[in-house]
């Protein structure tokens, strides 16, 4: 981040080359098109290209940042296009097949940790029940409010809110190791 | 509130998944209450991680270079001076002075033309609106046109309060706070005490859907909110809202919230921009 903040172009490819894959499943995920999804992997890279400091590391980790560029922009994109399919219908239909690596990193330390990330997050993710599961990805992939879920899936305003807080909770418990947050929650 | 409900409110508004009232209170609790906003950002965390879930596609291998050949145009902003005033040469800074200075006239003139264009336009809009008046009186089945008329008007006074505003020297400015749901999006609330006056100057909003609108509700200190304007931003993302004097009486925040249905006075959605106000700006 330093480097790309001093307008060094090797550092944008670097994050590229280590990031975009992620980027890009993320946002085809959100948008269920490959075109979209391109152009907000476009627009994300070029914005910390252009604002390096729009990261600010004291609020943390650049993974967690980048992920949350990447929703809030593909959801913008979502509204914008007024696309908004059923995530829950659709979830393993992109083009293309999945892959096993974020990257073709040359840092092998970098992807073993994005590696490790992805795969304790996953494996929270299947052990919710799947009520609870389906729940937040309508929020965070469909970007839907509590209410609009509630239409979505017949289920009671307050069944929804009760699985959001019980799907959050247990995602907290099995990844504490990964929020830099959670040692200053211990230690308070 | 019980510790279920708390932690309820702080994991669905880390997820994003709040109405805007019920976010404005999570809002509130986090700014209040040290607890709730460790709690919060942790649960932000988590709702971070969450896009680490989704199974890995490879984007078309050639975006890589059109990336990084947008990245090569694309000249970013400088955030150090490139060259030291100490090793710059006496006619170079002459010549920057004179620059500056002929930009400076040119701005100055290009501002005084405004104003005439715009007082011009004020005039022809005050004169359809009048026009408009005595069609409304003198036909029948008029009512469409005296709608118009109370809608030119109104058009007519905020236009007028925001250059009011925005030419007052002493206009206090607050700078708006980011959100979850900014997006890119900023602005500042602008308070003239000598025109008592307020105008919300926004850009960078995000897009909305169709038929959506933006909302702007204040918060008194008993954490009432008082719908103070609707609005649509204009085609480059920006708006210029000017507020109502009494619905600012007491005002101690600002929340621009995203609606989905502008015609749905219920309908509710993120905060996308919020402020809390100096003393000065939110009493008279």
């Amino acid at each position: 981040m330093a480097a790309l903040a001093t307008g060094d172009i090797v550092a944008l490819e670097l994050l590229y080359d280590r990031y975009s894959t992620l980027v890009f499943s993320v946002s085809l995920r959100v948008l269920h098109d490959s075109q979209l999804a391109e152009d907000v992997v476009q627009e994300v890279f070029l914005r910390l290209w252009r604002q390096p400091i729009s990261y600010d590391p004291t609020r943390g980790r650049f993974i967690s940042w980048l992920m949350s560029v990447t929703r809030n922009r593909s959801l913008d994109e979502l509204r914008r296009v007024t696309r908004r399919m059923r995530s829950e219908d659709v979830e393993d239909d992109e083009p293309g097949h999945e892959i096993a690596a974020v990257g073709h990193l040359d840092d092998p330390q970098a992807e073993l940790m994005v590696a490790e990330a992805r795969a304790a997050v996953r494996a929270a993710m299947t052990r919710l029940p799947p009520a609870q599961r389906r729940v937040i990805e309508l929020a965070y992939f469909g970007g839907l409010t509590h209410v609009e879920i509630a239409e979505r899936t017949g289920d009671p305003l307050g069944t929804v809110k009760t699985r959001v807080r019980l799907g959050m909770r247990k995602l907290r418990e099995s990844l504490a190791e990964f929020s830099t947050w959670e040692s200053d929650r211990v230690s308070r | 509130m019980t510790p279920e409900e708390r932690e309820e409110l702080l994991a669905a508004h880390a997820l994003g998944t709040l109405s805007a009232p019920d976010a404005v209170d999570a809002d509130h609790l986090i700014r209040t209450d040290p607890a709730a906003a460790t709690q919060f950002r942790a649960y932000r965390e988590i709702a971070d991680l969450i896009a680490l879930s989704v199974p890995l596609r490879r984007a078309d291998p050639a975006l890589r270079e059109r990336v990084l050949a947008a990245a090569r145009r694309s000249r970013r902003r400088s955030w150090r001076p490139s060259l030291s005033g100490r090793h710059m040469p006496v006619y170079v800074l002459a010549a920057a002075l004179a620059a500056v200075t002929i930009w400076a006239a040119t701005l100055q003139t290009t501002l005084v033309q405004l104003r005439h264009q715009t007082a011009a336009l004020s005039a022809v809009v005050e004169s359809d609106a009048k026009r408009l008046d005595r069609l409304a009186g003198a036909a029948s089945g008029v009512q469409e046109a005296r709608t118009l008329s109370l809608q030119l008007n109104s058009a007519l006074k905020d236009e007028q309060a925001v250059q009011k505003v925005q030419a007052d020297p002493k206009a206090v400015a607050t700078v708006m706070e980011q959100t979850a749901a900014s997006h890119g999006a900023g602005g500042a609330y602008l308070t003239s005490e000598l025109e008592g006056a307020s105008v919300l100057v926004l850009h960078s909003l995000p897009s909305l859907p169709l038929g959506g609108a933006y909302r702007v509700w204040l918060e008194d200190p008993l954490s009432q909110l008082t719908l103070a304007a609707s609005f649509v931003p204009d085609s480059s993302m920006g708006a210029r809202v000017a507020l109502q004097r009494d619905t600012r009486l007491e005002a101690v925040r600002v929340y621009v919230v995203a609606t989905s249905r502008a015609d749905d006075p219920a309908a509710t959605g993120p905060v996308v921009l919020m402020a809390t106000l100096p003393k000065r700006a939110s009493t008279r």
